[in-house]
């Protein structure tokens, strides 16, 4: 039987929090760093309302009052739209 | 000499060519609101191609140009991307919803002569036109620029086009552009309608019935 040298154990026993370097003292005057405020804030203005391209709608109900004049007026029992006698 | 088409946004034809309409596909077929797009496209970059015709002394420096550098982005919204506007002031046109609006009873306007039927439908929608630029008074100044242009010649507008109504209807106020932070937005709706007509040709009368059963029996 040949003879296999026998390998070093995985550990030493010792816990890691013991062999770890002790922790640095802060030093007295850190490394200033500019405040910026997060990218969702940086260029936003508080007084001004805010669009969304991809969000407008104009509904064409309202765009039909503004062209005619008047609201829609239904019949209920047609379910047509009626005329009005308003001079558009 | 090609003529130009005023369906195409990439032409601007040349004062003895606007005489001379080429109607394309698209055109024969009656409105549509992608019609209505390109004609707002066409028209703003027609206005903002000569600085005679910019009112405002302060958007004259910005003049529009069919090439990558023009001084006003003039597009649909559909070819905006993040950063192609960059520090230009632009005019994006979006197309908003349309309703029908029934005139008459099953739409049917009457019989042709020949005993065809006729039927009509109005359709009303609207555009809008989104007045960018970086500061707020600018967007404000191009949002009055093109209000007025629009509004002022919307009488002949509608006349030429055939169209029903015609009309700026709402400016909105100066916002913040959500999408682009560094930009402000001024959005003006115009409202439009057309009426669309169509007549139904039968080839052959109608066949006239008759029971199967009298038959099977």
């Amino acid at each position: 039987m040949p003879h296999i040298p026998r390998q070093l154990a995985p550990t030493t026993g010792v816990p890691p929090e013991f062999t770890a370097a002790p922790r640095q003292a802060p030093s007295e005057r850190s490394e200033e760093v500019a405040y910026r405020p997060p990218p969702a804030t940086l260029s936003t203005r508080r007084f001004v309302p805010t669009l969304s391209l991809k969000r407008h709608e104009v509904p064409p109900e309202k765009i039909f009052q503004a062209l005619y004049g008047n609201e829609l007026v239904i019949d209920e029992h047609t379910g047509l739209v009626q005329p009005t006698s308003r001079p558009v | 000499m090609s003529i130009p088409d005023w369906c195409n946004p990439q032409a601007v034809p040349s004062k003895e060519t606007c005489q001379q309409v080429r109607v394309s596909s698209l055109c024969e077929r009656g409105w549509q609101p992608l019609l209505i797009l390109g004609y707002l496209r066409d028209h703003l970059a027609r206005h903002f191609h000569d600085a005679s015709q910019v009112e405002a002394d302060d958007l004259r420096q910005h003049l529009w140009r069919d090439h990558e550098r023009t001084g006003i982005l003039i597009e649909s919204v559909y070819k905006w991307v993040d950063g192609l506007t960059e520090r230009r002031p632009a005019l994006l046109i979006a197309q908003n919803a349309h309703r029908s609006i029934r005139l008459v009873l099953g739409d049917l306007a009457g019989r042709t002569g020949n005993g065809d039927e006729e039927y009509t439908e109005l359709w009303v929608g609207s555009h809008t036109v989104f007045c960018l630029h970086e500061k707020g008074a600018a967007a404000s100044m191009l949002a009055n620029e093109v209000r007025q242009e629009l509004g002022q010649f919307a009488p002949k507008i509608r006349r030429y086009l055939g169209l029903h109504r015609f009309a700026v209807t709402e400016v909105g106020a100066v916002s913040e552009v959500e999408e682009a932070k560094h930009h402000f937005a001024v959005p003006i709706t115009i409202g439009w309608a057309f009426q669309q007509n169509w007549v139904i040709r039968c080839e052959a009368l109608p066949m006239r019935r008759f029971s199967v059963e009298f038959i099977l029996d």
